[in-house]
Parts: C-alpha cells; structure tokens; sequence
C-alpha cells in the first residue's frame, strides 16, 4: 500500500521552467540573437532544463524519504456532488513518475548540451530551443499529471512539441512532410485512445456508483486504490459493450493511442521519416523520452491492464512482432540515422513485450537503459553527421575511428550495450525482459513463442548495430579530402556522449536479475506501483516453486467468496473479481511443469536461457565481423550475397509505406476530393446562388423603389403642382367672381340641405 | 293671381335680384357693376316694404321698421354711390378707362 | 269676374321695372343702361304708393332718382368716350351667370310661394310720415345720427378723393 502523499510546493516548477524558457527564447529569440549572437539563447535553454533536472532530484530524494508526493493548483472541473468525475490541475510524483523525472530531464538536460554544438551554424538557432524547452515541458506535465486529462494534455503537447521538432528544416518540402506524417500518425493513435479512456471512464463511472465508492475516476491514485476494492472490480469487469467486455476495448484501444506514440506496428510508419529532424531531437525525442510515453501509460495504468488477459497478449504480441520486424528491416538500411530509427522502434516493442507479459519494472528498466545508450547512439551519430559536413549516408563514411575516437568509444560501448553484452546495461534489462516472456504464464498464446522471437531480434539487432560500426569507423575512409580535413569533435558534445556511456554501463546494476542474489534495486522501487497489477498475474515459476502461494491464496479467496451470498445481486457484484482470480491461480496449479526446461525449480534456467541468448547476439556479432570488418559492403554487393529478392523487400522496409499510400492514404484522399468537389460546387453553388437571388431581389426591390416609391412621391410632387396651378386661379382678384362664388357657394348649401 | 298678395311683390323682386346680380357678375364696364348693385338694393327695399304692408305686426298701428330700414336702404345707398362714383372717376382719371378687366393689375 | 284695378296696376308697374331692369342688365350701351335704372326706380317707387308708404315713395324720387341715378348719369357722362358708345358696356361670362341665376331665381320662387307668410287680413293705410317721424326720435335714435356720420364721413371722404384727381387732371391740362 502506498503511503498517504504529502504536499509539496514546487511540482509545477517542472513544467513552468520550461515553458518559461521555450517563452522567452520563442517571442524574444530573433532578437536576441540577431543583437547578442546565440549565447544567450542557449545559456537560458540550458539552465531551463538544467534547473528541472535539479528539481527531479530533489522530488526523487523527496519520494524516496517519505513516497508520492503531490501538489494541487486549481480544481479543473467537478461534475458535483456525489459524482466520481472530477479533475484538478495537480501534480503527482511517485516511485514511477520520478524515474521518469530522472530520465527525461537528465537525458534532456545533456542533449541540450549536446545542441549548442551541433545546431551552432544553424540560424533559427531559438526556434530550436524554444520548442525543445517547450517538449520538456510538456513531457513533465505528461509524467508528473495525476490524472487522465492533464496526462493527456501532456500527450498531446509532445506530439505537437514533436511535429514542430521534426519540422525544422520546414523549408524542404520532404522535412515538412516528415513532420506532418508524424503528427498525422499519432493524431490516429490519439482517436484510439481518446476512445479507450472514455470506455474506462464510462464503465469506470458505473463501476463506482454501482459500489458507492469515493473519489475521482479520473486521478491515477484514486482509480487505482478503487482497483483494490473487489466490488469495483467485479463491476467493472462486468460491463459489456457489444457483447464485449468494455476493459477488453479499453485497454486494447488504449495501447493503440501508445502505438501511435510508441511506434509499433501498424503506426510506426513516423518514426523513419521523422529523422529528418536535427539528430539531438531524434535523441531526445525519439529515443529517450516521447516513445516512452505509451510504456509509461500502460505501467501508470497496469492495474487495469493486468485484468485483461486479451489485452496484454495482445500488447506483448504486438511488441514481439514489432521486435522482429524492425529489426529486420534494420538490417540493411544505408542511412546511419535510418538504422538507429528501426533499431529503435525494435527496442520499443521489447518495452512492449515486457509490459505485455506482465514484467511493469523489467519494461520501465529496459526503458531507462534504452534511454541511455540509445541517446548515446544518437548523439553519437549526431558528432558523425556534424563531422562529416551533415552527410548521412554510410557510403560516404569509413575509418572514423581515429578521426573521431571519443565517438567511437562511446559508440561502441553503447552498441555492446544494445546488442545485450553482458556486464553492459542492455544486457541487464533485455534479459530480464525475455526471462519474464517465458516464464509467463498469464497469456492466451504460451511465453515461449514470445521468448524465440524475441532472441531472434536480439541477434538480429547485434548484426546490423555492428554492421553499422564497421562501416562507420573501420576500414578505410571514404569520405573526399575536404571533408576528412575539417572532420573534428566538439567538446559540446563529447562530454555528453561519455556520460550517457557511463550510465549505459552503469544503468544496468540497478536492476540485477534474480539469479545474482543481489536485489533488483528497480523493482523493489517500482514495487509500490507495480504490486496491484503483480496480484493479477502468473508466472511459471510461482508453478515450479510449489504451489503453496498459490494454494494458500486458493484457500483465502474461497473464505471470502463463501462469506458473500452468491445468490443475491450483492453477492454476485462483490464476488465476481474473486472468483475469476481464484480460476486463474487454479489453472495455475493444475498446470503441469512448463513444457521444455525442466529446472523451474531453481534459478538455473533463467541462466540457460540468459546463456543462449548472449550466445546468439555473439554469432551475430562475428558474422557482422566477419562480412563488414574487413571491408566496406555497398548495397550492390549485399544484394549479390544475400539474395536480390530479400535485401530489396528490407530495404525498402517492406513496402509498408507504399503498401498504407495505396490502400489508405490515396483512398482518404480521393475521399477528400470528392468531398472538396461537393463543397466547392453544391456547397459553394447553393451559397453563390443565393447571393444571385439577393442580387436579383435587391435590383427588383430597388427598381421598385426607384419607380413606384419614388414614382409616387415625384406624382404627388407633381400633381400638387398641378393642382396648386389650377386652384391658384380661384383667386382672380375680380369682386365680380367673388360675388359669384358666394351666391354659388349659398346656392348649393341650400340644394344640399333642401335635397339631402 | 288676380289678388295681389306678398306672393307676387316677393315674385317681382326676386326677378329684379337676379337680374341686379347677373349685371353686377357679367359686367365689364364699372360702372354697370354698380347699376347692378343698385338694382339688387332696390329689390331688397322693396321687398320690406311689401313686408311691412302685408305681414302682421305686434302693433295695431303696424310696424314701422321697415319703413325705416327701407330709409336706411336709401341713405346707405347714396352714400355708397357717392364714394365708388369718386373711386371710378378716380380710376378713370388714371388708366383712361373704366372696364375692369382692363384694369386688373393685382390680378396677374 | 273683372279683374281688380290693383292687379292691372300692379302688372303694369311690375312690367315697367322688370322691362327696365332687362335693359339694364342686358344693354350694351352704358348709356341706356343708366337710363333704364331710372325706368326701374320710378317703377319701385309707384310700387312704394301701391304699397301705402307714402313718405317713402316721395324719398325715393328725390334721393334715389333726382340724386342717386342723376350721380350716375354725370358719371357715366365723364367716364366714356361718346364715339364709342355702343360697345362701352359689354358682357363677360353671359353663358355660364344667366343658367345659374335661373336657378337662384327658382329657389327664390320657390321659398316665396312654398311659405305660409303670415298674412294680416286688415292692412294698415295710415299715412306713415307721423309713424316714421316718431320712430326717428324715439326708438330709432341712434341709428339715425349713426347714419348721419356716416353721410358726414362719406361727403369729405368723397370730397378727398375726388379732389385729388381733379388737381391732377388740370395739371395735365397745364402741360398738355
């Protein structure tokens, strides 16, 4: 259980400095620098994000000393009395989110470092750092929210921070596009999970008034500590939505939104082309911190997800197959960016993988890990690029090792690191992740299918990560004299690249697997936001190492389910949660020793599979020697080794792209057309012909107006004159005609008062 | 018909009143007019005094009024004529004649 | 049954004015014009004798006809060109006045004879001077002197006006 949180005052810090810095470099930055040159525009990005990793620290020693603590702002929205739908603006950092804290600020704050060297011939050079101060922000805001919303809202933020990144050469039409698509992809991701948390909340919602229980369904803490009430559960679990339970949707729609941002398949089509971008956002962004979004999520979220067998198969299926592909697709890429970009969304799917089995903290280690050496890997591409006058093709490189050796040994530490070497981080959690893929025994399909493919895309990762340092630094250059010439390191950005080696080295001890008797410092820390997911899933071994925990937990979950009633409506609300986990632990007693390795009982087989794992990534690793490190391969010559057919098909990634352009992009858009048509024609017809009919009607009515109206008022005009003239000739001047006109005038009085 | 009553004197005077009025309306010359308006004042004389004779009074003696007014008729009329004969002189003596359509230069 | 001498008289007299009266109004000729108006007023004040007012036929022929009508003579006398005497009173309008006046004439008529005058079986036939006389001094007093103002403000006002214009005419005289 966690302990109740305590308030403190500087959470909304992490977010304010940040924007505070993308602010003053955003409105003042052309000026700045135009006036002062581009030191002061990075001196305060720098000390932005400097300062917030400080202040991570401090909330990391803060929830170490006395667990989460928060800090309320303002109340959002409050749908009133009684009702379990409320939101505020607060923040919220336990054992989860300062792990994150650590990484994103600390990560960032180095390739922040990293920037002021590489972008210094650049000429937005504030545009650059008020959007990275600006994705920092939002990142904060995304893992320090304590509710959906404002999660959300960070979400959404480092998509935009992340387009907008993307973007910057926007002048190239190709770089602009690259940005567009990434938004575009995750926007699809967005819907999805816009759809899922609004099933969560609505059944949620039902959930908490069938129950009677308090607080807010929207804040993470609160849902969760209504997670452990059994009625909730069983509520929840019970609400259908076509004939399919709601959690099932929601968890599933919710990992789509996280495949969006994550890049699995079928939305990581963003991720290749978003290396259009600077090399430190690919860095920053799409290695250490946004990717991650999607694993935080589900581990934010992993007491609801454990509940739904379907969805975390389909997560840790969805990993694997990502795995495997992308690390195919890896393997014969020329661009050094490219390769990292696949070997990226590769790594993702083995976070995936491990949260899919049920392995929260062995997925949030691989992220951490991942974070380092992958930051290290691009940066380090980054130094390559920048010396080599912003080229990217690895034709045009070779025999770097002595041009560039603090790159190199960074370099290849990090690839040791990724390829899963022992004593290196990688290693560390790669491992454990896979380790857990076999032993699961929660899913529909059986761990061990996962755990081959998995081993597979090890090796195939070992290959071409060594493939690409072979031809990148051995053999000789092929690089032209200019280039070679001005080729050097900068010092902006070989001190990050060796601290981000040493933490790719060291990362790894935070998280020592079992067998090594030494604690897994990262689990224990996580345990707090981890132990509610761990009561709802299985492993292999709690099989093998007896069934007692099993059986006693057996024997406490019939005591509660035979004190309820299950004939009356209560009972069977509060029972259902117990009894699907009582079936769940009885179908783990009944099954017998896992197929295959026998030695569940003991550690010993997580060394043999650890074993066989390292053994493939080092084949691996000497067939690449073997091929690429006497001598530079271009694509003619991998085409005539491996086969036409097979390098075309992964270099050309499949023809995924092609395949999404036909069938959805070019049909949406031909739907946009005819749209377009519609609205221009009908829409704009029936519009302008309106406009006519009020011309036609103003000319009648204004004729009208001339004509009659005016018509009448001249007629009037004129017959007054008329009249007036005839009439004047009354007044003749003459007795005679008045004397006449008396006599007239009696005459008639007395015809009418005679006659009438 | 034969018995003269206020009828016939009544008959008589109506005919001299509206021959009095044709003359004072179709006259061109001045003093025509004012021969019209002569005749128009003797018919009104005669027509109190036809009164004053047939039509009962108050008074065995009868009543004199219009005998009177018939007096007044007479004075009124000669002091008229008197001014408007001196008017038309006038007139004459500055525009060399005395018809009135000749004469009316307010008119236009 | 004879016919009564009054009714022969009455007719006749009332002839002599009505003819005298047509001529007055239909003549073209001032001159007759002025001499038929003398015709009428002796014939009104034959009617004045018929009638029994005596005083009156008597103040008729003096003022009216040896003052009034001897006025108008004088002044048709100065006022026309003795060449052109035929033409010197002519008509305007004839057409539309005599149709108008014969239906004034019938209203008339018809107001007189439709009327139930209240006739007195016995008329008086005393002389009237006494009676008239009388009335001047007691009832009719201030009407009287009113009238006499009158005819004092109409002499000098006459008088002025005539003046004038005879100044003016023998000035014209003295330069022509």
């Amino acid at each position: 259980m966690q302990s109740a949180p305590t308030n403190v005052s500087y959470l909304f810090l992490l977010a304010l400095v940040p924007f505070v810095g993308a602010l003053i470099n955003g409105l003042f930055g052309y000026k700045v620098q135009s006036k002062h040159g581009k030191r002061p525009i990075h001196w305060i990005a720098v000390a932005a994000s400097a300062t917030t990793f400080l202040i991570s620290v401090k909330a990391f020693l803060d929830v170490k000393a006395g667990g989460p603590i928060e800090q309320n702002l303002w109340p959002w929205f409050d749908l009133g009395e009684g009702s379990s739908i409320k939101a505020n603006i607060a923040f919220r950092v336990d054992q989860l989110s300062s792990v994150m804290l650590l990484i994103v600020s600390g990560v960032g704050s180095l390739i922040h470092v990293f920037s002021t060297g590489y972008m210094q011939d650049e000429k937005p050079y504030w545009r650059y750092f008020a959007w990275l101060n600006l994705f920092m922000g939002m990142m904060l805001i995304l893992v320090t929210g304590d509710s959906f919303l404002l999660m959300f809202v960070g979400w959404e933020g480092v998509g935009l921070a992340s387009y907008l990144l993307i973007g910057y050469y926007y002048q190239e039409l190709p770089k602009a596009q690259a940005g567009m698509k990434a938004f575009l992809v995750n926007r699809i991701g967005d819907f999805a999970f816009i759809i899922g948390m609004a099933m969560i909340f609505w059944a949620a919602v039902d959930a908490a008034e069938a129950t009677n229980t308090a607080g807010s369904i929207l804040r993470f803490a609160d849902l969760s500590t209504m997670f452990q009430n059994d009625a909730f559960v069983t509520a929840f679990l019970a609400k259908e939505s076509m004939g399919v339970p709601v959690i099932h949707l929601g968890c599933i729609l919710l990992f789509v939104g996280a495949a969006g941002k994550s890049a699995q398949i079928p939305l990581y089509v963003w991720l290749p082309d978003a290396m259009a971008g600077p090399t430190p956002v690919s860095a920053l962004i799409h290695a250490a911190t946004m990717v991650t979004a999607g694993v935080y999520m589900i581990v934010r979220l992993s007491f609801l997800f454990s509940l739904s067998t379907v969805a975390m198969t389909v997560i840790a299926c969805v990993g694997a197959a990502t795995a495997l592909f992308a690390a195919t697709i890896g393997l014969f890429q020329t661009d050094i960016k490219r390769v990292l970009a696949y070997s990226t969304v590769s790594q993702l799917g083995y976070m995936f993988l491990g949260v899919g089995v049920g392995a929260f903290g062995a997925g949030i280690f691989h992220l951490m890990t991942h974070a380092f050496f992958k930051a290290c890997l691009f940066l380090g591409s980054g130094s390559i690029i920048y010396a080599m006058h912003h080229r990217q093709d690895m034709k045009d490189m070779g025999g770097l090792r002595k041009i560039l050796p603090v790159t190199f040994w960074t370099f290849l530490i990090s690839t040791l690191a990724i390829s899963g070497i022992p004593g290196l981080s990688g290693f560390f959690s790669k491992d454990e992740i896979l380790w857990r893929a076999y032993d699961t025994n929660n899913l529909l399909i059986p761990g061990e299918v996962l755990w081959v493919i998995g081993v597979i895309a090890a090796a195939c990762t070992a290959f071409y990560m060594f493939r690409l340092v072979f031809q990148v630094f051995f053999n000789e250059p092929r690089a032209d004299e200019h280039t070679l010439e001005h080729a050097h390191e900068h010092k902006s950005m070989t001190i990050p690249l060796v601290i981000l080696a040493v933490l790719a080295i060291g990362g790894g001890y935070l998280g020592l697997p079992a067998w090594t008797g030494a604690p897994n410092l990262l689990d224990d820390w996580m345990e707090p936001v981890t132990e509610q997911a761990k009561l709802n899933t299985t492993w292999k071994t709690d099989v093998a190492h007896g069934h007692a925990g099993a059986k006693k937990e057996v024997k406490s979950l019939d005591a509660k389910i035979s004190k309820l009633d299950l004939a009356t409506e209560q009972g069977k609300a509060q029972s259902g949660y117990l009894v699907w986990r009582k079936a769940k632990l009885e179908k783990q007693i009944t099954t017998k020793k896992a197929s295959g390795i026998s030695a569940f009982h003991s550690h010993s087989g997580e060394f043999i599979l650890m074993g066989s794992s390292v053994l493939l990534a080092l084949l691996a690793i000497f067939a690449a020697w073997r091929l690429y490190g006497r001598r530079y391969r271009d694509p003619e010559n991998e085409r005539a080794l491996f086969g036409e057919k097979l390098h075309n098909l992964l270099l050309n990634k499949y023809f995924v792209d092609e395949i999404y352009a036909k069938y959805i992009t070019n049909p949406a858009l031909a739907f946009m057309r005819a749209v377009a048509w519609v609205d221009k024609n009908i829409v704009d017809g029936v519009v302008n012909l309106s406009a006519f009919i009020m011309k036609v009607c103003a000319w009648i009515i204004g004729s009208l107006d001339v004509r009659i109206v005016d018509g009448m008022v001249n007629g009037m005009a004129s017959g007054c004159r008329v009249i007036a003239g005839r009439v004047r000739t009354i007044q003749t001047g003459r007795v005679q005609n008045y004397i006449m006109a008396a006599v007239v005038g009696t005459t008639v009085l007395i015809l009418v008062t005679f006659i009438v | 018909m034969f018995e003269i009553g206020l009828t016939h004197f009544l008959v008589l005077t109506s005919i001299l009143f509206c021959l009095g009025f044709i003359t004072v309306v179709t006259r061109k010359n001045a003093i025509g007019i004012l021969l019209g308006v002569e005749l128009i004042l003797n018919a009104a004389t005669i027509n109190f005094i036809a009164f004053s004779h047939y039509v009962e009074s108050p008074t065995a003696e009868g009543f004199i009024g219009g005998h009177i007014f018939a007096i007044f008729i007479i004075t009124m009329a000669a002091a008229e004529a008197a001014v408007s004969l001196a008017i038309v002189m006038g007139v004459y003596n500055y525009y060399k004649t005395i018809e009135v359509d000749k004469v009316a230069v307010m008119r236009d | 049954m004879p016919i009564p001498i009054s009714a022969i008289a009455f007719y006749a007299i009332a002839t002599i004015i009505v003819a005298s009266a047509l001529i007055v109004a239909f003549s073209k000729n001032i001159v007759y014009s002025a001499f038929a108006l003398l015709g009428t007023l002796i014939g009104a004040a034959a009617l004045y004798i018929f009638l029994q007012s005596d005083f009156l036929a008597a103040t008729q022929v003096i003022v009216y006809i040896g003052g009034i009508a001897v006025l108008f003579l004088f002044a048709v006398m100065l006022t026309h060109n003795i060449e052109k005497s035929v033409g010197s009173n002519p008509h305007m309008g004839l057409r539309t006045v005599v149709p108008f006046a014969f239906l004034v004439l019938g209203f008339l008529i018809y107001a007189a004879v439709d009327h139930n005058w209240n006739i007195q079986a016995v008329r008086n036939s005393d002389p009237t001077v006494h009676k008239i006389g009388n009335a001047f001094l007691n009832e009719y007093l201030l009407p009287f002197e009113f009238a006499s103002v009158i005819l004092l403000v109409v002499l000098v006002g006459a008088a002025l006006v005539a003046r004038r214009e005879i100044g003016a005419r023998i000035s014209q005289r003295e330069e022509s």
